[in-house]
């Protein structure tokens, strides 16, 4: 598939992260079964925690030099998607109430329109109101 | 190939000439050949740190000629700069105690200390790998020991300062990302929003919380058995070896080393490499749950979420 990108550094990460779980259970197999006088699990005991901390370090090292300082958010698709979702309704919760703002909600996902059009409709509030209380940029943080 | 003959307690064998290793890590090689998984060089570097923390300290104590633990120390010096690891041939799959891969390091520091003082490989004089490098020791001692010098050297050198790195390129991002409002997904679906710098903010704490999981489990590994010997109880050992040898291990490694409070416990149960483990396991899970957030955010770029571009590599 010419030009395509894949998250190849995350699944490095997440296949290197498999294997460090898998360690873990040789490791509590291991450590669980010492007899009497002396652990006889010893080899395999430390060969997984080794391999574990240096899949771990080397994981760590590649996943941010060649992913991580390169991440860049697409603004355009951020911001259709943040006004895409119905979900902003939660902010009129406190000046409808939460029934009220199910109704808008629902109707919304209904009827294929945007939340203002369906509160209007609804006769719920008006235009302005909804502008004034629907604002992302506020619903970020706790308010007084 | 041209071969010497070794002797151990069960007869001769024949060693390759160019090898340091003697008849006990030969006779391993022929018992078990078990996959191919070989004790990474870490290991090794600890197994001659504590060879060498043993000789100081049997020579401090004067349970060693001066000369006899010379020879072991430079020896020993060898095999932690990592000049003698072709001839640590060993597999993981062999006694439990690790007893064989503390034999090769007895076997190829004392051929390596014969060669120095100009005597004749797998002749055992004038050092013995068993009366003099393994002096005061056991496997069932050594071998734990050198488990907590390579995971404590291990976790130092490479873990923490790459946790670290990655934990400080998610930290710069959640600050470049401030202004950025994006939807918050519950259960997969849309939510109410947040910032893309409070979403990363999370990953952040979690390495950090992660990094103090570290430091929380290296008391523990800081504890050593050397002194124990075959059973814990120190048998064959001077009453101030197991101190003595721990501060000695501290001074050569820089690192805050100290002797078990209870070598039966040492030697029995390996509850602080579990514990490290455990630590290892649960940044995994931190792992998965990041890597596969960025993965996810970036799906796309026409037909998925689209909202991370991820470099291409």
């Amino acid at each position: 598939m010419p030009g395509k990108v894949n998250p190849t550094q995350s699944e490095a990460m997440t296949m290197l992260c498999c294997q460090v779980i898998g360690n873990d259970v040789a490791v509590n197999m291991g450590g669980s079964m010492g007899n009497f006088e002396l652990n006889v699990f010893k080899p395999v005991m430390i060969y997984n925690l080794l391999q574990s901390i240096r899949l771990l370090a080397d994981g760590c090292e590649s996943f941010n030099n060649n992913c991580v300082v390169g991440i860049e958010p697409i603004k355009a698709n951020i911001k259709k998607y943040l006004n895409n979702s119905l979900m902003l309704v939660t902010a009129l919760n406190p000046h409808v109430g939460y029934d009220n703002a199910a109704k808008i909600a629902k109707k919304a996902h209904a009827d294929g329109s945007t939340l203002k059009e369906a509160a209007v409709a609804l006769g719920i509030m008006t235009a302005e109101k909804f502008d004034e209380a629907v604002r992302p940029e506020k619903m970020t943080g706790p308010k007084a | 190939m041209e071969y010497r003959i070794e002797t151990d307690t069960m007869g001769e064998l024949k060693v390759p000439t160019d090898k340091y290793y003697g008849a006990q890590t030969a006779r391993s090689l022929v018992n078990f050949k078990i996959g191919g998984e070989r004790f990474p060089r870490e290991l090794i570097r600890a197994l001659g740190i504590l060879k060498k923390a043993a000789a100081l300290t049997n020579k401090a104590l004067g349970t060693l000629p001066a000369e006899k633990a010379d020879l072991i120390i430079q020896a020993a010096d060898e095999v932690i700069e990592g000049k003698l690891d072709e001839h640590f041939p060993l597999v993981v799959w062999q006694t439990g105690s690790g007893t064989q891969t503390n034999m090769n390091s007895n076997e190829v520091i004392a051929n390596r200390a014969i060669e120095i003082a100009g005597g004749e490989l797998g002749s055992k004089k004038p050092i013995h790998p068993n009366d003099d490098v393994n002096k005061a020791q056991s496997s069932n001692d050594t071998f734990p020991t050198a488990m907590h010098i390579a995971a404590v050297e291990e976790i130092h050198r490479r873990l923490i300062p790459m946790i670290t790195l990655l934990r400080d390129g998610l930290q710069k991002k959640s600050e470049e990302f401030k202004d950025i409002i994006k939807i918050g997904r519950t259960h997969l679906m849309d939510a109410v929003p947040l910032t893309l710098s409070q979403e990363f903010s999370g990953y952040v704490q979690q390495l950090t919380n992660g990094l103090k999981r570290i430091e929380n489990c290296l008391p523990h590994l800081y504890e050593l058995a050397l002194g124990g010997t075959a059973v814990g109880t120190g048998l064959n050992t001077h009453p101030e070896f197991a101190e003595k040898s721990a501060r000695a291990i501290a001074e050569i490694t820089g690192k805050s080393f100290v002797s078990a409070p209870n070598k039966y416990e040492a030697l029995a149960a390996h509850d602080a490499i579990v514990e490290a483990s455990g630590v290892m396991k649960l940044f995994a899970c931190s792992f998965l749950k990041i890597a596969n957030d960025s993965g996810g955010l970036g799906s796309g770029p026409g037909c998925g979420r689209g909202s991370l571009a991820v470099p291409a590599n």
